[in-house]
């Protein structure tokens, strides 16, 4: 029931009325003449009702609304527009803070078990609001003591935060990340991003990582935690990024746990994954709540590495193996001055924010991983019995350089499985890195490769297994990048297929034989270049022809195909008459050069017992011709291989000098057709040769002059051109001088042969590839015709240009050109002599 | 009582004047249950009191207020931070403070984008947390780069010319939230928020001429000045928000006169953040808080609210700040929390 009011009420009701309407007119002032009774002096209830909204005059006294406002009956001095009618840039700017990231949590009740201390009230439903630690009569005290953020208690050095939050104080000691001062500088980076230190420089409090209101990240963080960059923030001293911001060679961030494996035992202890399902600070470490392992607020204790081996299972094998130094160097210690046994196995060789043992050398030498490998094997080191010495595989390069390296028709295959190496490459932080460079752990997994025998552990001291720490069995394992040489296998290069016995008769001692190792041994060479197993010999030319000879010669596997000295030379630069566009040269140590010399590796290829070509990486077997084996180019039927050097040679193939055309069924000295031999194998032959003079390939024909009898060979009754035998094929037996150089454009156009050896000399008699060059039907490519067989003229048949211009005439002057003419008719060639105007013959 | 907790609530229109619904109920509860003979007598008292209330009352109407009328034209909305302040070049181009995002956007008179400026950052050309802005009749932009301390000069293509590194006091910082150009008397006249005073800088050399005000309740003293505008007569017009008026200024700094003042009815001020005159001399002041923009004529007399030119109803706005109107007598609105600005044609009748 309402009550009732008496006249008595009413009538003082009415009295205050009209005394608050009066004194109301006189306090509010009057609008309307607002310029000139402005509110000049402090007013108390204004300065409580501009956030007290609901405390104005008219609201509270008069009980009323205005035609501007309604009638206000409810608090709003904290309600978010309230606040934001003066952070809004008109007093303080807290646009971005208030209005975007993230907040402590309102509108919400206390976890429980949190105990909130009287001085912060609840609402009514005992949900935290903006009043429980704002309140406009606080005290003048933010996270550091210039600040004024209108809190109910000091929250210097973050005790407010601490007040409520007091799970979360006491340091390490408590589980938690310290706070006071630190060693480490609050970067000015993470300052700009609203952290704040206490009283003290470097203080770290509870606003130093967290912020309550404009978070942009997790957590009410100043900045996420999901790429651990808060954290690096002031720990940047744990090495875990390079100054470039990438990866460093000690544990991983960042990155996601492809090679480990997170168990969920850390997940439910607190473990977290960042950003993207990525391995972070906060991954290992738990710096809230921690009463698991409170000196590093780790997840887990890890004195016997086991924290480590809980991700890295796999990496549990080294227990068997050498490289666990309990067994093979107990007393061995890290560079934190601690042994296997006071911290467990991995610390040997690995602490997570930085190096337990100092690299080998300068890293830039061989890279980090190499150099870490070199920290024991090495001359001081603990596997000095297993150093390193002399020349090994290489290691340091990057695939690109490879493919371009030494053996780039070779090497090309170095394969990737699904765009990654399918051997691991490391960074120069000797991190994997498909883009890195290869080193010692690309072959071998020092915890263990999956050759490692089962239980029981290796004894002290055992001799290694085989192929003990490599990723994979050899010879697979240089399968992996050289697919393309196990074309070699059951060729007659396959050592262990055709000669079994073959290392007894090498004398070489290999103590697992196998497909590479027979000629191939990885380590500890005396000379750069293939790794062979045999030491180089130092023979004059170079190294490569050197491997080849091992075998073949009269005492090694290959005595009856040893080369002799009417071979095709080798160990030779190609100088300017030749050149190759695709076949390798080499230095004396064996490695590709532009300008190298020419090895038998130039024109063979051990590993191929065809020249056709591989394609990524696949093995070839084909077997091919018997003349083409072993080859890089096809030499028959095309000959292929002697025109890439011999380009100049090329039009030979469309006269009749090419046998397959003019003479199909002649044989050379090995009785193969010219199809069987190709082209050039009909004359000529790079190995056993019938004569070391142009290598030639037949039986040489009659004559005094050696160079002559080459031609005879064919142009002989007997011969296969006996049809094209002169009548007259000689010069009066005279010296003749090739002026050469000197007077014909300096280039040798009418060259002069010894009798006996057909070497070139500068002075003697003629002989027929004086003036004939056997190789060009006539130098006009366009008069070329395959096989024709016409007859020649002054011009053709195969010879020399303009020979009468050039040589003729410095001894036969104007009678020069009859002299040309009628050379091969005895006859017509007399009758012209008496013509002749020419110098003298110069006499020897 | 009626649950009442902001701006928004219903108005009705009575004999052209606006009454408040929730305020009426007020009175009528409070005399509820007196009835019959008792309240005859109640009557006469009433009546003798009244006579002695209105003798004390100014000669205004208590419940009615005057409409200056409106037209919404439309919103400008691009992707805005917490806006805060419009300004409008003589080409029509709308320059708007687009502060969280620390940036300067442009658009054409029909509310297109044009182009934007700025970023965050302390270097030229960057902005932090800018608040205030304004155009001269070149179209070079004054920007008051608050978190910068500095005022940033750009010519009318956005290419930066230079800047203002404004002196800070007593240790404090300088706060810049507005700036106006006063090319006539080649003057640049800055706020100062913070320091509770503003700076007179020479426009032409960008020297610094004089500082004016102190923190206080009296002339040329502030509580948090904010926004600023120029009348016809040159004058300053500074919203002085926690004093809750407009103080207007002259030109060599002396004190003309308040406008406004502490309350929530007509002509006064709880939140009052913009500030811009009309090309008939008005003064139209935005309050942030009450959501409504008041009108005072040159002499500081309150004449109307911005209101619907059609429904006769006061036009309310989320978060008003600053506002602008340009030659065209449009009506620029910073809604700062509804992250627009509203255009509205100011009609001519009706004032």
């Amino acid at each position: 029931m309402r009550q009732r009011l008496h006249f008595r009420d009413f009538w003082y009701i009415h009295l205050l009325w009209v005394l608050q309407v009066m004194i109301g007119q006189l306090t509010a002032g009057n609008s309307f003449a607002a310029t000139t009774t402005p509110p000049r002096n402090p007013n108390s209830a204004k300065e409580c009702a501009i956030c007290h909204y609901r405390w104005i005059g008219t609201f509270f006294v008069q009980g009323r609304g205005t035609d501007l406002v309604p009638y206000q009956s409810e608090k709003v001095a904290a309600t978010p527009e309230m606040c934001f009618s003066c952070h809004d840039g008109s007093v303080v700017d807290s646009r971005e803070r208030v209005m975007h990231g993230k907040s402590h949590k309102t509108d919400v009740k206390p976890p429980a078990g949190m105990k909130i201390p009287e001085i912060f009230p609840l609402d009514d439903s005992g949900k935290v609001q903006c009043a429980t630690c704002h309140t406009a009569h606080g005290v003048p005290s933010g996270p550091n003591v210039k600040e004024t953020i209108f809190l109910r208690a000091s929250n210097t050095d973050s005790a407010m935060c601490r007040m409520c939050h007091a799970d979360k104080d006491g340091g390490v000691k408590a589980g938690n990340h310290s706070l006071g001062r630190s060693d480490h500088p609050i970067p000015q980076d993470l300052k700009m991003r609203g952290a704040y230190e206490g009283r003290q420089k470097n203080q770290v409090i509870c606003e130093t990582c967290h912020t309550a209101h404009g978070s942009p990240s997790e957590g009410y963080l100043v900045t996420s935690a999901g790429d651990s960059g808060l954290c690096l923030g002031c720990h940047g001293d744990k090495g875990m990024m390079t100054p470039s911001g990438e990866r460093n060679a000690n544990h991983v961030i960042n990155v996601e746990p492809r090679k480990a494996v997170i168990p969920e035992t850390l997940y439910q202890s607190g473990a977290k994954l960042g950003d993207a399902g990525r391995i972070t600070c906060q991954t290992c470490h738990k710096i809230h709540n921690n009463h698991i392992q409170q000196a590093m607020l780790l997840i887990r204790e890890n004195r016997q590495s086991d924290f480590c081996l809980e991700c890295h299972p796999d990496k549990q094998r080294l227990e068997k193996t050498n490289h666990n130094l309990s067994i093979s160097a107990k007393a061995e210690k890290n560079l934190e001055g601690k042994t296997v046994a006071e911290s467990g196995i991995c610390s040997a060789c690995h602490l997570p924010h930085k190096a337990a043992r100092r690299p080998y050398g300068k890293k830039e030498d061989k890279g980090r991983t190499t150099a870490l490998c070199l920290s024991c094997h090495a001359k001081g080191g603990v596997a000095e019995n297993k150093k390193l010495a002399g020349y090994s595989h290489p290691v340091g390069m990057t695939l690109s350089q490879t493919i371009q390296g030494a053996d780039a028709v070779e090497y090309r295959a170095v394969v990737r499985e699904k765009g990654v190496p399918a051997l691991p490459l490391f960074n120069e932080f000797g991190v994997a890195d498909k883009k890195g460079q290869m080193t010692c752990a690309t072959c071998h997994d020092t915890h263990g490769g999956p050759s490692v025998p089962p239980a029981p552990a290796a004894e002290p001291g055992a001799p290694a297994a085989k192929n003990m720490l490599l990723r994979k069995p050899s010879p697979e394992i240089c399968r992996t990048c050289h697919a393309d040489k196990f074309a070699i296998e059951n060729t007659r290069h396959d050592l262990a297929g055709v000669f079994p016995d073959g290392n007894r008769i090498l004398k070489q001692a290999v103590p697992e034989p196998d497909l590479c190792r027979n000629c191939h041994w990885i380590h500890n060479r005396e000379k750069e270049g293939y790794v062979w197993s045999q030491p180089m010999i130092p023979e004059a030319g170079g190294g490569v022809r050197d491997l080849c000879t091992r075998c073949h010669e009269s005492t090694g596997l290959a005595p009856n195909m040893t080369v002799n000295q009417n071979s095709h030379p080798v160990n030779i630069g190609l100088g300017d008459r030749v050149r190759t566009s695709s076949l390798p040269l080499f230095n004396s140590s064996g490695n590709r050069t532009e300008n190298g010399i020419m090895t038998c590796y130039t024109c063979h290829d051990p590993h191929r017992r065809s020249p056709v070509k591989s394609k990524n990486g696949e093995v070839v077997t084909v077997e091919g011709r018997p003349v083409n084996r072993f080859l890089r180019m096809e030499n028959a039927p095309s000959s292929e291989l002697c025109i890439n050097c011999h380009e100049d040679k090329t039009d030979i193939r469309k006269t009749d000098h090419n046998l397959d055309i003019s003479a199909p069924a002649a044989t050379n000295a090995d009785g193969r057709t010219a199809f069987e031999s190709g082209v050039c194998g009909a004359c000529h032959l790079m190995h056993h040769g019938t004569e070391r003079i142009v290598l030639w390939a037949r039986q040489l024909g009659a004559s005094d002059q050696v160079m002559d009898r080459t031609c005879n060979s064919c142009h002989a009754e007997q011969g296969v051109a006996a049809e094209k035998v002169p009548p007259v094929s000689t010069h009066p037996d005279t010296i003749i001088i090739d002026k050469g150089s000197d007077n014909h454009d300096s280039k040798r156009v009418f060259p002069l042969f010894d009798k006996k050896t057909g070497a070139p000399v500068k002075a003697g008699n003629m002989s027929c590839p004086s003036c004939h060059d056997v190789h060009h039907w006539t130098r006009d490519a366009a008069a070329e015709q395959e096989g024709t067989r016409t007859a020649g003229n002054a011009t053709t048949s195969f010879l020399r240009p303009l020979i009468h211009e050039r040589v003729c005439k410095d001894c036969h002057g104007i009678d020069s050109l009859f002299q040309f003419k009628y050379f091969h008719k005895a006859g017509n060639r007399k009758k012209a002599n008496h013509a002749s105007q020419g110098s003298p013959i110069v006499q020897p | 009582m009626g649950r009442n907790t902001g701006p928004g609530t219903e108005y009705k229109k009575q004999g052209g004047i606006l009454r408040h619904t929730a305020g009426e109920r007020g009175y009528i509860n409070r005399v509820t249950g007196i009835t019959g003979r008792r309240l005859r007598h109640m009557g006469g008292i009433f009546l003798a009191s009244l006579f002695l209330v209105v003798a004390a009352l100014p000669a205004r109407p208590v419940f009615g207020i005057q409409i200056v009328p409106v037209r919404f034209l439309f919103d400008i909305s691009a992707d805005f931070k917490e806006p805060s302040d419009v300004a409008v070049s003589k080409s029509g181009h709308v320059h708007v403070v687009d502060g969280v995002n620390h940036t300067i956007k442009m658009f054409n008179k029909n509310g297109e984008a044009l182009s934007s400026f700025g970023g965050k950052g302390d270097g030229d050309g960057r902005f932090r947390y800018p608040l205030g802005m304004d155009v001269d009749a070149a179209g070079n932009m004054y920007v008051a780069d608050s978190g910068n301390s500095r005022v940033q000069i750009f010519n009318r293509n956005a290419v930066f010319t230079a800047k203002i590194d404004l002196p800070g006091k007593n240790g404090k910082p300088a706060d810049p939230t507005d700036v106006a150009v006063d090319g006539t008397r080649n003057r640049l006249y800055v706020v100062d928020n913070d320091n509770h005073r503003f700076l007179v800088y020479a426009l032409s050399t960008l020297k610094l001429i004089k500082t004016v005000g102190e923190p206080g309740y009296g002339e040329l003293m502030f509580r948090y000045p904010f926004f600023i505008a120029l009348n016809k007569e040159h004058n300053l017009c500074i919203v002085d928000v926690i004093n809750t008026r407009v103080q207007v200024v002259d030109p060599e700094g002396v004190f003309v006169t308040y406008i406004g003042g502490w309350g929530v009815e007509k002509g006064q001020f709880f939140r009052p953040k913009g500030v811009a005159v009309d090309r008939d001399d008005r003064m139209y002041v935005s309050d942030s808080y009450m959501g409504v923009i008041q009108v005072f004529n040159k002499y500081g007399e309150f004449t109307g609210v911005v209101g619907d030119a059609d429904r006769k109803t006061i036009q309310k706005f989320k978060t008003p700040v600053g506002i602008c109107i340009d030659d065209q007598n449009r009506l620029y609105v910073v809604e700062m929390l509804a992250q627009k600005v509203s255009v509205y044609g100011i009609e001519t009748t009706g004032r």
